[in-house]
């Protein structure tokens, strides 16, 4: 083990040294930049902070195209950040129980306690560490959520600051009352909704309480893994290496979690009741649509329908008149594709030629026994020829 | 022993290092401009709707008297095949000698909500096959499916035999169902009717945080901290963000065509039961009797090889070869190693048959 630095300020030091840095490089690129708006930044990790103060002078300066990505990679220094500050105090516990003989596995497992409660807070995991419980907090809540409320008729998400723990007691007295007079439909429609709602919340915390377990179970696994890694003599140089440890402990608790049965089915749970609240929530819509004579929904997936199938019905005539044109055009070449040809590329089978002779009938017009006539004189000149022997020569 | 031998000077010079690229790494991020991509010179030979077909220029002396179609799939956009110069498995096949078709399906909306399976396999595939045909007067062309383009191209070989002359699926799912394969248990019990019947067409947006949600601790977090490193000169940084580019260009899912692609392939694994409806007909994998090349990655954590492999069993060639590349999903089209070994593989496959 390298030297020990047991000083009690020595991460305030660190702290200290980190911040002015980032002031350093923030006042670099914009001397201007107002100083308010880092008093009014909730962060309370001072390097984090100060990072959000240097972005908020850079992003202006980014294209739009880009400054997504680079919001994402900004945000994981912050988590870098929010990590090492993590693992400084874990450190430094252990290098106190080092010097007083304590036993630094019990002092391991009291420091990853102590960052379980962290990570699991649910104001850090807002403020301060958003960043690293990203992946928690994102998916699929926020997936679904912003891309079913963008392909939804409602914009914006207008059910989000509902919750479910003050909702449901009012609304049980209010779902239990019901629907009477002329808009009864309506007022089932939106108890509907509500109950909707609550079953969504519902399935949603359940969600999130799963994956919960998750996060708590992957610093279980670095936990082991750390003292796994201590009986095999490997060493941790960097904080890097603490952070990959971090991302690996993560990734394997949720596969391990996410490839189960039970995952399976909730992840289908949580959807089907988004769904159901959204398409809820567009019946509500449409039928205020409806009243006030605006196309609703409905009505244009009425009109998408049959214009698609419009277009599918004038594909197939223009493909049939494609075909008989190339058929016409090689009758005049002296050349006529073959019967299986033809019917297997979907061309007109009246135009192939038939086998069959054609059945005399008393009465023809002219231009019938004209064209019986013809057709004898082609079918009796049919011929194979080669390998590719379908093709027949007929002289017009 | 306690495994842990971080000093705090050293723990300071870390991340002092790792704010000094990062800091480097914005700034050199922000001056990069726009992102180009494409690598092969290309001219648009057929429109159709918002399909485009287009025609590369053949770079070699000697061609391949059999153009070959390239079908990509309706996720994502195709300028993965050609992202860049040296990183490009159209550059590729067209150095090997190919004359390269590549169908293009653009940005579906609204409008595109009620497109169907049978449309964009007997209806646009078929249009562009048919046109290359009647082009080159040939009665058979080749076809090369990219991902979920294969599984298209294996319906339309299936359907339309008489029309493919060699077939090439490239990381191709065929089972749906194989234990490793987190996609099929994602959407495994989503009522997927409700999803279509609320939304339409699905948005690109819930694709791209679906992949990210396979591997969410590495692909939202760790690729980036692993970015901070590569970002000290412009043409990394170009690279990476040309990838980044290509990743979050998801066109919207058309509705009803992820309706049946979702219930058909993924809930009821279709191809391996033979349940797959496409219009009028079912698909039989065991038509398919033209020679089949199947290329797929051993480290493929979207569409796993075992699915891909399953391929063999199920088609009725005698002529099958299989190609295992050592790498992930993208890695197939865009590494180094790639270059070297798909495009002339398939040129030497094809040039046999």
């Amino acid at each position: 083990m390298s030297k020990k630095d047991t000083s009690s300020s020595w991460t305030e030091d660190w702290m200290k040294t980190q911040r002015q840095y980032l002031d350093a490089m923030s006042a670099f690129h914009n001397s201007s930049a107002n100083s308010t708006e880092n008093k009014t930044n909730t962060n309370t990790n001072p390097m984090a902070g100060a990072m959000d103060f240097w972005w908020q002078t850079l992003s202006p300066k980014i294209s739009e195209e880009n400054l997504e990505f680079i919001d994402n990679m900004a945000e994981q220094g912050r988590v870098f950040y929010a990590l090492s500050e993590q693992f400084i105090n874990l450190l430094k516990a252990i290098n106190e129980a080092a010097e007083t003989e304590e036993n630094w596995e019990n002092v391991l497992t009291s420091q990853f306690d102590a960052l379980k409660s962290f990570f699991t807070d649910m104001d850090n995991g807002k403020n301060v560490v958003s960043g690293m419980m990203n992946a928690w907090s994102l998916l699929p809540m926020d997936t679904l959520q912003r891309s079913f409320s963008s392909g939804s008729i409602m914009p914006g998400d207008f059910l989000e600051d509902l919750k479910p723990e003050a909702l449901e007691e009012v609304t049980d007295k209010f779902l239990s009352i019901p629907g009477v007079g002329y808009t009864r439909e309506s007022q089932e429609n939106i108890q509907n909704g509500i109950r909707l709602w609550n079953k969504y919340q519902n399935t949603h915390r359940e969600y999130n309480n799963a994956m919960f377990k998750v996060g708590i179970r992957a610093l279980d696994n670095m936990r082991e893994k750390i003292v796994k890694m201590s009986i095999e003599g490997k060493e941790i140089k960097s904080m890097r290496e603490i952070y990959d440890i971090w991302v690996d402990c993560n990734e394997d608790a949720y596969s391990d979690y996410v490839f189960t049965e039970e995952y399976s089915d909730l992840y289908g749970k949580l959807t089907n009741a988004l769904m159901a609240v959204k398409l809820n929530g567009q019946n509500i819509v449409d039928e205020f649509l409806k009243t006030m004579n605006i196309p609703t929904r409905h009505s244009m997936n009425t009109t998408n329908r049959r214009q698609q199938q419009l277009r599918r019905e004038h594909k197939q005539t223009i493909k049939k008149l494609e075909d008989m044109e190339d058929q016409i055009k090689a009758m005049q070449a002296g050349i006529v594709p073959t019967r299986q040809k033809s019917v297997a590329s979907g061309g007109n089978p009246l135009m192939v030629v038939s086998k069959k002779k054609p059945r005399a009938t008393k009465k023809k017009t002219a231009k019938k026994k004209i064209r019986s006539k013809k057709t004898k004189s082609v079918s009796g000149k049919r011929k194979k020829s080669g390998t590719k022997s379908d093709k027949i020569v007929i002289k017009l | 022993m306690i495994p842990f031998h971080l000093r705090p000077d050293e723990i300071i010079n870390e991340v002092n290092e790792f704010n000094a690229k990062l800091h480097h790494g914005i700034h050199t991020l922000s001056e990069i401009g726009d992102i180009d991509v494409g690598a092969s010179e290309k001219e648009p030979v057929y429109h159709e709707d918002k399909l485009v077909l287009y025609h590369f220029k053949p770079l070699a002396k000697k061609l391949n008297p059999v153009p070959i179609l390239i079908v990509y799939a309706l996720v994502n956009r195709p300028y993965m095949a050609d992202l860049q110069d040296g990183r490009s498995m159209i550059q590729g096949l067209l150095q090997a000698g190919q004359d390269v078709y590549l169908i293009d399906w653009g940005y579906p909306d609204a409008a595109d909500r009620y497109l169907t399976l049978d449309d964009y396999i007997n209806g646009y595939i078929d249009r562009c096959v048919n046109y290359i045909r009647k082009q080159r007067s040939l009665d058979k062309i080749n076809l090369l499916g990219i991902c979920q383009g294969g599984t298209f191209s294996l319906c339309y070989s299936s359907l339309h035999p008489d029309k493919v002359k060699n077939l090439i699926t490239t990381v191709t799912p065929v089972d749906f169902q194989t234990k490793n394969d987190l996609l099929s248990r994602m959407v495994r019990h989503i009522d997927i009717d409700m999803v279509v019947d609320t939304i339409g067409n699905v948005p690109g947006e819930l694709l791209n945080y679906t992949y990210l949600s396979l591997k969410p601790f590495r692909l939202m977090g760790q690729k980036y901290m692993d970015l901070v490193n590569l970002l000290q000169d412009k043409e990394q940084a170009r690279n990476f963000m040309r990838m980044e580019k290509w990743i979050f260009d998801s066109p919207d899912q058309v509705g009803e065509a992820f309706r049946q692609f979702i219930k058909q392939f993924y809930q009821q694994n279709g191809l391996v039961n033979s349940m797959v409806r496409i219009g009028e007909d079912t698909v039989n994998l065991k038509k398919v009797t033209m020679p089949v090349l199947n290329i797929f990655a051993a480290a493929d954590h979207l569409v796993p090889s075992d699915s891909s492999k399953a391929l063999k069993k199920l088609i009725g060639t005698k002529d099958y070869t299989e190609l295992e590349f050592p790498g992930g999903h993208i890695g197939i089209y865009v590494s180094s190693k790639a270059q070297k070994l798909i495009p002339p593989s398939v040129g030497e496959w094809l040039a046999k048959r």
